[in-house]
């Protein structure tokens, strides 16, 4: 592989105490998160309860209004060298339609610095099981190639930090499979994932711990090995009972 | 920073930005949407005044300065609200952020791609204006109205730019960036309509021109590096 351009590498990715306030509306309220290399940690809650609110401040790209964001022992700045170690695949592709799969990932290999980014693009095409579409416009894509895809341009800067914004949304169960399975490999080579998934099942092959969250607040923690029943039970009990607590304080 | 490290960066900025202007022409080559419809609609707006305005049996030459930059203006506004929307689409906006360039590549880059299809309009409006209002110049004064134009297209390209990508995510952007961006862009369009004027005027003096080139870099060079200053924290929340 060609080599990235790369000069930060960070081992554990924390959240602090963050708190973040949309002009009234308080989306998140004093939430501490840590990941750590190697592991998938995925947010979980209701709509609205702050899982991509919190999503968008491991990116850099969205500050919090109180509390810390910190890569390694790096704060949150929005450098360039942090942000270069940061995947993002969300429900969309994050790729411009009228360019071809290959022309797409080359565009960002070169963005990301990389010396020969026709021929990473074309390994990575490869790698992804995209070799037969990869002159393709995107747009004839289908949604499994479109999330495949989106997780080879991901694979770009080879992260450190992988963010998972819903990536299964539309995608049926073989796509979903062959989109988990990549992900697996990714953490197998050390990267720290973040999810945020309202399917408990998907969560539960990919996470190896959980975050609940409720209205912007943490309603609990699960670790160990997740299964979707113990999950969807755990879960349950988490929400209800955060949701009942703050029903008798309103 | 060594000197030699700053320079690296500037050279790195500059090669960045040019990727990211090479690529928005590309999407466009392909899909031609930008060029097509906006020189279409900047040749229409100079046919439609040409037959408008007439002193006696000819077009008024008088108006053809104002024309022209109307048309121009226009043409890049529909232009600019396209270009933005591509980036908004597979929200491949928040992917560009995430790349380790620096702000001011992506805001150059983007600002590159507006301004190299103002161009292309320009190349078809100010033939039309020319053809339709009867005009004549001299290859001098042609030379000083390339200079007018690439001056207040550099201008329109960076406000424009700066404008469109903070209301990226507003849900009435089309109506706002027109709104917001005529304020800002008024007074180059009066220096680019008074120095074309002039220029068009051949028995008139050159010195309003003068003093419109000189105003028209001044207004350039303020909101090249206000607009650097300023894209980073319109982008990130």
């Amino acid at each position: 592989m060609a080599p990235i351009q790369s000069e930060v590498d960070f081992d554990r990715v924390e959240a602090l105490g963050v708190s973040k306030i949309y002009e009234r509306h308080r989306a998140l309220s004093n939430v501490d998160l840590r990941l750590e290399r190697g592991k998938t940690t995925a947010l979980l809650g209701p709509n609205g309860a702050g899982k991509t609110t919190l999503l968008w401040l491991f990116s850099t790209l969205s500050r919090p209004t109180s509390g810390e964001v910190r890569f390694g022992d790096l704060p949150l700045k929005r450098n360039k060298e942090a942000r270069g170690k940061i995947g993002l695949l969300s429900h969309a592709s994050l790729t411009y339609g009228d360019l071809s799969g290959l022309e797409n990932v080359a565009f960002f290999a070169r963005l990301y610095g990389c010396r020969f980014p026709d021929r990473e693009a074309e390994q990575l095409l490869q790698e992804f099981g995209l070799e037969d579409a990869m002159r393709r416009p995107v747009k004839t894509y289908s949604r499994g190639m479109l999330q495949r895809l989106g997780l080879a341009r991901a694979w770009v800067g080879r992260p450190t930090l992988l963010l998972l914004d819903e990536p299964f949304t539309g995608l049926d169960r073989a796509s979903t499979m062959v989109v988990i399975d990549r992900i697996r490999a990714l953490q197998r080579q050390g990267t720290m994932t973040l999810m945020v998934s309202h399917d408990l099942e998907i969560t539960a092959e990919l996470a190896d711990e959980a975050l609940v969250l409720v209205r912007g607040r943490t309603a609990g923690r699960l670790t160990g090995p997740l299964k979707p029943d113990t999950l969807r039970t755990a879960y349950r009990e988490m929400v209800e009972t955060l949701i009942a607590k703050r029903g008798r304080t309103e | 920073m060594s000197v030699r490290q700053e320079i690296a960066g500037f050279v790195s900025i500059l090669r960045d930005s040019w990727i990211v202007a090479k690529k928005d022409l590309r999407v466009e080559l392909r899909s031609k949407e930008i060029l097509l419809t906006t020189a279409y609609f900047g040749f229409l707006v100079v046919l439609v005044f040409s037959f408008s305005f007439f002193y006696g049996d000819a077009p008024l030459h008088a108006v053809a300065a104002g024309i022209l930059w109307v048309a121009v203006a226009f043409a890049g506004t529909l232009g600019l609200g396209r270009v933005f929307e591509r980036e908004r689409e597979g929200d491949c906006i928040r992917a560009l952020l995430l790349t380790p360039i620096a702000r001011p590549a992506l805001f150059l880059g983007k600002a590159l791609g507006v301004f190299v299809f103002m161009l292309v309009v320009e190349a078809v409006v100010v033939p039309a204006l020319f053809f339709f209002f009867n005009l004549a110049i001299t290859a001098e004064r042609a030379g000083m109205l390339a200079l007018v134009l690439l001056l207040g297209t550099i201008g329109y390209s960076v406000i424009g730019t700066l404008l469109a990508s903070m209301l990226l995510r507003a849900q009435t952007k089309d109506v706002l960036l027109t709104i917001v961006l005529y304020p800002f862009i008024l007074p180059l369009l009066i220096l680019g309509v008074k120095a074309t004027a002039a220029l068009f005027d051949l028995t008139g003096e050159l010195g309003v021109f003068s003093e419109c080139v000189r105003l028209l870099v001044a207004f350039d060079v303020v909101f090249l590096v206000a607009s650097l200053w300023t894209f980073e924290p319109i982008l990130v929340d």
